[in-house]
């Protein structure tokens, strides 16, 4: 009987060791891995953010080009994290013209950076921007995640620049006792916070992150790994999640304050009385078609704060889809990389053709 | 992928020679074990069971890649990967523990309620010991670093701050049964004493520390003693924050300790705990996460970030006092110089777009004026 416990756990003991080493060959050498695979070019600066455009392959199903907003947490990369795996690559596939912000890292003296500064000020240029250089008086906006609130209060600000809005698990709707991370974020001094360490430290917000599935996420997810430590794809694969993950620039203080404070702890956005620059942001003025997609196994932003946006907005034309996957599945599963570029792509085709676009917003 | 892969020749050496000398431990450790037909607990004791050569082994590995130099992505995943493995091969050694405490009972055998008591116990004895050398694993990276920026530089501040306090728990009335616990081997008595501390500490030297001071050195004395006042706070909401999540370890272990019953009679077999490692981190993940959603939770969370940002707060205080008699400037000085750049960096943007805007509408104008 004594026996058998310890084959067991020679056993056991030897397989870990084995896979590790395996591990250890394929991983240990690799320094860094680029940020995205898709080739691209950077049209436009300002501060530390760029713009990068990505030209359509094959036929343009649309003539206005698609501007995507990402999160200030993490990187836009994640949308462009392997060859098989890449959002981006899908939607120029699919004929789009796209131009794709990247935020950059804050430094400690972005600490006084405003909501205004990112929404009226770097995002407001990089839309006149776009519209500039394509001839396009309007153009389709992609927000993702907190990309898409920032996206849904522009859009409501500068209708007039806006064909078409389309949001990606936004957090639009934070009146919930549900979610973990709004719990939390409605019970922390957050002026305290910035006014004492002034950006928040991505590190910080990492570890709500991780606190949210403590055992899976920091211990689980590792152990689970080491059975394919000897696959060289599965290993780089994780290593790109890993570092995309880990990747979290910090947030420029007072942009966080007003984020948690007007959205997370008031919900002021969703009551109507959120405002930026002293003025009142009313989503009624959302009169564009909007797009709606988030994941219904998502535990960051929970669909039921995405959801929501249909009712708030100016418009009739609201789409909503959901799929069956969680936040980061909306990045990269099977599923999302393959039903959404071609819904993305037909929806905006149908609201891209000639007819539809009228008057100066119609493409040169 | 811009992956390097640079391999050195000598790497695949090193590591064949490190594999012999362990192989030749493994098999004469291997070897007295059978001569001495050792049962389990007693070989796990030595240093070369399974679990004991496997961190030998592990820390090999390690500092082969240190020896290297290994840095970058690749490494430090790695490492991330092997830590947690630490925990899974410590969880297999204590798997095998509490499965020789089950064989212990001969088959059949109805047992007292004392009998399962001391069964219950010794399982409980083991798995405190896999909970020690849990919660000194290396953290995924986050809580390391994060703890690093809430700490900072409180090392120094460490012992002043017990030579300050020592009175205080001398004179700590529920000491000696708190030390008996210790001595127990409950180690959530340790953390039990946090309370304690903070209470005599509110009750005795606390309100000292805040007192004003007078003299030429006033607003550094109160500016020290305020700082080390902020630490001890921090402390001390640390400490309790911690013993909540060491508390929440041990409901996750009654569960375990539940669930464990599926297990027994069961063969020995790495199947059969891999069955018990996901028994396992998803007892402790469903316990942890009605922790997580509790009002407890929030409040001492709460507390601990709030305490710990006081106690940088007075950091910066004391550093911005420190430094108004160099050249260096203090925080007070960069944020001045942050905000200026942040405002000149608006106003020029907004002059940029102004002049963008007319000398749009001169283009437009001088558009109308020529003959078409």
């Amino acid at each position: 009987m004594a026996e058998s416990v310890m084959e067991a756990m020679m056993k056991e003991s030897a397989r870990v060791q084995q896979k590790l080493l395996k591990g250890f060959e394929n991983m240990v050498h690799i320094k860094d891995l680029e940020d995205g695979v898709t080739p691209r070019e950077v049209v436009y600066r300002e501060d530390k953010i760029e713009v990068y455009h990505y030209k359509p392959e094959g036929e343009s199903v649309c003539p206005i080009p698609l501007l995507i907003c990402y999160a200030l947490v993490n990187r836009q990369y994640m949308m462009d994290i392997q060859d098989n795996l890449s959002l981006f690559r899908k939607l120029i596939g699919q004929g789009l013209d796209l131009y794709v912000i990247d935020w950059g890292y804050p430094s400690k003296m972005d600490k006084y950076q405003t909501m205004e500064d990112y929404i009226d000020g770097y995002l407001n240029n990089v839309v006149d921007f776009v519209r500039e250089r394509t001839g396009s008086d309007k153009i389709n906006l992609l927000g993702v995640c907190q990309g898409g609130a920032f996206s849904t209060i522009y859009a409501s600000l500068y209708p007039e620049k806006i064909q078409n809005l389309v949001v990606m698990v936004a957090p639009i709707d934070l009146d919930t006792q549900d979610g973990l991370l709004q719990v939390w974020a409605k019970s922390f001094d957050v002026d305290l916070m910035v006014d004492t360490i002034g950006n928040v430290p991505g590190e910080f917000l990492n570890l709500g992150f991780l606190w949210l599935k403590p055992f899976q996420l920091v211990i689980d997810k590792y152990v689970g790994l080491i059975d394919r430590l000897d696959n060289p794809e599965t290993v780089k694969y994780f290593l790109r999640m890993e570092k995309w993950i880990f990747d979290s620039p910090d947030q420029a203080g007072e942009t966080f304050k007003k984020f948690v404070k007007d959205l997370f702890q008031k919900n002021l956005l969703c009551k109507g009385e959120f405002t930026l620059g002293g003025r009142k942001v009313d989503l009624k003025k959302i009169t564009m078609p909007v797009l709606n997609l988030f994941g219904e196994q998502d535990h960051l932003v929970p669909p039921y704060c995405s959801k929501p946006l249909a009712e708030l907005v100016g418009t009739k034309d609201v789409t909503t889809v959901e799929y069956p996957v969680g936040h980061i599945g909306m990045y990269v599963s099977s599923k999302a990389q393959k039903e959404m570029p071609p819904t993305v792509a037909n929806w905006l085709k149908d609201r891209c053709s000639a007819e539809k676009i009228k008057g100066p917003g119609k493409a040169k | 992928m811009n992956g390097t892969t640079d391999k050195p020749a000598e790497w695949m050496n090193q590591w064949l020679k490190m594999q012999e000398g362990l192989m030749k431990e493994w098999t004469s450790s291997l070897g007295k074990v059978m001569k001495s037909s050792a049962l389990p607990e007693e070989w796990m004791k030595m240093p070369l069971s399974p679990v004991g050569l496997y961190d030998q082994w592990s820390k090999s590995l390690s500092d082969l890649a240190a020896k290297r130099e290994e840095e970058g992505v690749g490494r430090l995943v790695y490492d991330r990967i092997a830590s947690s493995s630490k925990v899974y091969m410590d969880l297999l050694n204590f798997w095998a523990k509490s499965t020789g405490v089950f064989k212990s009972v001969p088959p059949g055998k109805t047992l007292t309620v004392e009998e399962i008591n001391a069964l219950r116990n010794d399982w409980m004895k083991n798995y405190r010991e896999f909970m020690n050398t849990l919660w000194g694993s290396k953290p995924a990276g986050d809580e390391e670093s994060l703890g690093k920026t809430l700490e900072g530089t409180t090392l120094s501040a460490s012992d002043l701050t017990w030579s300050l306090l020592e009175p205080v728990l001398k004179n700590v009335a529920q000491m000696p049964d708190i030390v008996q616990k210790i001595a127990r081997g409950d180690s959530s008595a340790v953390l039990d004493l946090g309370g304690i501390f903070a209470k005599n500490y509110e009750d005795t030297v606390g309100p000292a520390m805040i007192a004003p001071s007078f003299g030429y050195f006033k607003q550094l004395n109160e500016k020290i003693t305020q700082t080390i006042h902020a630490y001890v706070r921090f402390n001390t909401a640390k400490n309790a924050f911690s013993a909540m999540l060491y508390k929440t370890g041990l409901k996750a272990a009654e569960k375990v300790y539940e669930r464990s019953s599926e297990f027994v009679g069961k063969e020995a077999t790495p199947e059969n705990f891999k069955a018990f490692y996901r028994m396992w981190w998803t007892a402790n993940e469903e316990t942890y996460h009605v922790l997580l959603s509790s009002e407890e939770f929030n409040t001492m969370s709460k507390e601990m970030v709030t305490r710990g940002l006081l106690f940088r707060k007075w950091i910066d205080e004391l550093m911005d006092h420190v430094l108004r008699f160099t050249n260096i400037p203090g925080k007070k000085d960069m944020d001045e110089i942050y905000k200026t750049i942040w405002e000149l960096r608006r106003e020029l943007k907004n002059q940029k777009r102004v002049i963008r805007d007319l000398e749009k509408k001169v283009g437009a104008k001088d558009r109308k004026k020529k003959p078409a």
